[in-house]
């Protein structure tokens, strides 16, 4: 069941632009207006249960959607269909259906500890105190807050704030969430506890997740799913398998060399060495121009070999390709 | 229903929320309301000097304030949140209160409370109270002085909405709002007598700063009907066009990203 759609989906921003060469009197009186196309005619489908990465570089156009999409800003043009409904017409409505988590807002009480904000949001969505108390344990479990549950939330780190904010926006047991850079200023362990929270809520709760985020690591673990988006335009939707399948072009291999060298041996054309030391030598292949077999198989006959260890190109190298290409 | 419930809630839980930083709640409430008495004795002798100005006695000031005070209070700490609309559109923080299923302007509203405004409502009830006891205020007079401050609450509501509401319009919103919202509460805490003629119907009828303070004094003392249902009716006027203004002026607002806690 499709839970998402979004067609022909258009956002135009009006700016004021000044000539430079007249004067003060005359660009108060006459300033051009310039349209910026932030969401340019996007059309996608998700369903229910989907996790979906929803990138793009800066300025892209992922944040303008991810608020037309929770009916905080007016679309210029198109449609869009979330549970069915319209977000601007039915925003009351769609709030029950949906949670929203802005990596760098909080919308908690920050004087205060989680359960007053729970209680809070609870009392919000209608729900009655049976009801808070129930759904703020089962939370409590699942995002394993119960070691700091009693503390005033400004007193938490930012890994755990992070785990309420996600905890408190699910309160009301949406069928969908739109986290905007959930992870962003997080250590790399709260990083991996909050993606492994994710894919729990998915898995256990049927939460459908529409990300935006900057780290690969975010998309590679918790979304099936990426849609690329740049200029306002979406350029790849794709599953994130197919994603890496598609674009790698590249592959390293780390070897540990037996024999140091002063002088690398020369390579056959499509390998090349990305690093050259007397423990390490990382050579890169472009499998486009020679295969991985004819690759190994070459240095294998050109270097006496202790270890040997292939990788593919990370995805952060392949949307960073993708970007620069358009 | 479910709305207002909320409503309630939000105050509650900021009250609280504020009453943790405990030493800030106290000095601003007693700071607050050791401010306003340096202001009122001003008045006060400045009253005295020159005696009766235009029916307004050095007593009336007290009546003044008490209105004024005690009307600002209770809009300034249940509704601060009103005031934060400005920085919440520019901050791109107003987007959370899009995002709730209850009624906006409530939610917004009740965002926040200020705990100095609760020096100004305690200041105001006792400046009331002093005005009560040496008019020897007949109950008429008390009953009609209460229905009054919720009048002027709902007036001084209103155009404090759409003194904020502006910020929706102009990139700089936040310095023509706090101006406009200066000069109707400003002009609200001087001597009664001082208007007249225009400049009276400007401040009763444009920029209403009279119909929140001077205005009730003059209704409660001359027990004026009349006034009562012109009071009544600007009210409902006010209150009914601040509203419509905000929801008209929300469609104008562009999501920002910046940083943000709480709020």
């Amino acid at each position: 069941m499709k839970i998402i759609e979004v067609k022909k989906l258009l956002k135009e921003y009006k700016y004021k632009v000044k000539d430079e060469k007249k004067g003060f009197f005359y660009n108060l009186f006459n300033e051009k207006e310039k349209v910026l196309k932030a969401v340019n005619n996007i059309s996608f489908d998700i369903e229910e249960g989907e996790t979906v990465a929803f990138i793009g570089p800066n300025g892209a156009g992922k944040s303008t959607t991810i608020k037309m999409l929770t009916g905080i800003l007016y679309p210029t043009k198109g449609e869009i269909k979330i549970c069915g409904l319209t977000p601007i017409k039915d925003r009351n409505e769609l709030a029950y259906n949906i949670g929203t988590v802005f990596g760098q807002r909080s919308q908690l009480l920050p004087n205060l500890p989680l359960t007053e904000s729970m209680e809070m949001f609870g009392t919000m969505y209608d729900m009655d105190k049976n009801q808070i108390k129930k759904r703020t344990k089962e939370l409590v479990a699942l995002f394993e807050l119960e070691e700091f549950i009693n503390q005033p939330v400004r007193k938490l780190s930012l890994g755990q704030r992070m785990r309420a904010e996600i905890a408190v926006s699910l309160i009301h047991s949406p069928k969908i969430i739109f986290l905007d850079e959930p992870t962003i200023g997080l250590d790399v362990v709260s990083k991996k506890n909050l993606r492994d929270l994710l894919i729990k809520i998915n898995k256990e709760e049927k939460v459908t997740i529409f990300l935006t985020s900057h780290d690969t690591e975010d998309i590679q673990s918790i979304c099936d799913r990426c849609i690329i988006i740049n200029h306002g335009k979406i350029i790849i939707d794709t599953s994130t398998k197919q994603l890496m399948k598609d674009y790698v072009k590249n592959k390293n291999i780390i070897i540990t060399p037996n024999t140091v060298f002063e002088e690398f041996p020369e390579l056959i054309n499509g390998v090349k060495y990305e690093k050259k030391s007397k423990n390490q030598i990382i050579v890169n292949v472009d499998t486009e121009v020679v295969s991985t077999q004819k690759a190994l198989q070459d240095l294998i006959k050109k270097l006496d070999i202790d270890d040997i260890n292939i990788e593919n190109e990370s995805l952060e190298n392949i949307i960073r390709g993708i970007y620069e290409e358009n | 229903m479910g709305s207002l419930k909320l409503a309630m809630l939000n105050i509650k839980k900021n009250f609280k929320n504020e009453k943790e930083l405990k030493s800030s709640f106290i000095i601003s409430v007693v700071g607050m309301a050791i401010n306003n008495i340096a202001f009122l004795i001003l008045w006060y002798y400045f009253g005295k000097t020159v005696g009766e100005i235009n029916g307004w006695k050095p007593l009336d000031i007290f009546g003044l304030y008490g209105f004024t005070s005690t009307t600002f209070g209770l809009v300034d700490s249940l509704f601060n949140g009103l005031y934060k609309i400005p920085e919440y559109i520019t901050t791109g923080n107003f987007d959370k209160y899009l995002l709730t299923p209850k009624n906006i302007l409530l939610k917004v509203s009740t965002s926040k409370i200020s705990t100095s405004a609760l020096g100004d409502l305690l200041f105001g009830i006792v400046c009331f109270i002093i005005f009560a006891f040496f008019n020897k205020l007949t109950i008429i007079q008390l009953m009609l002085s209460l229905l009054l401050i919720i009048l002027s609450s709902i007036i001084f509501y209103s155009f404090s909405l759409i003194c904020m509401s502006i910020s929706f319009y102009l990139m700089d919103g936040h310095n023509v709002s706090t101006g406009l919202y200066g000069t109707f509460v400003s002009n609200s805490l001087y001597h009664g007598g001082a208007f007249t003629g225009v400049l009276r119907a400007i401040f009763i009828f444009i920029i209403p700063s009279l119909l929140v303070g001077a205005v009730p004094v003059e209704i409660v003392k001359g027990l004026s009907l009349d006034g009562l249902i012109v009071v009544i009716f600007l009210a409902t006027f006010w209150f009914l066009f601040s509203v419509f203004f905000f929801y008209k002026s929300l469609r104008k607002y562009e999501s920002n990203n910046f940083f943000g806690f709480g709020g």
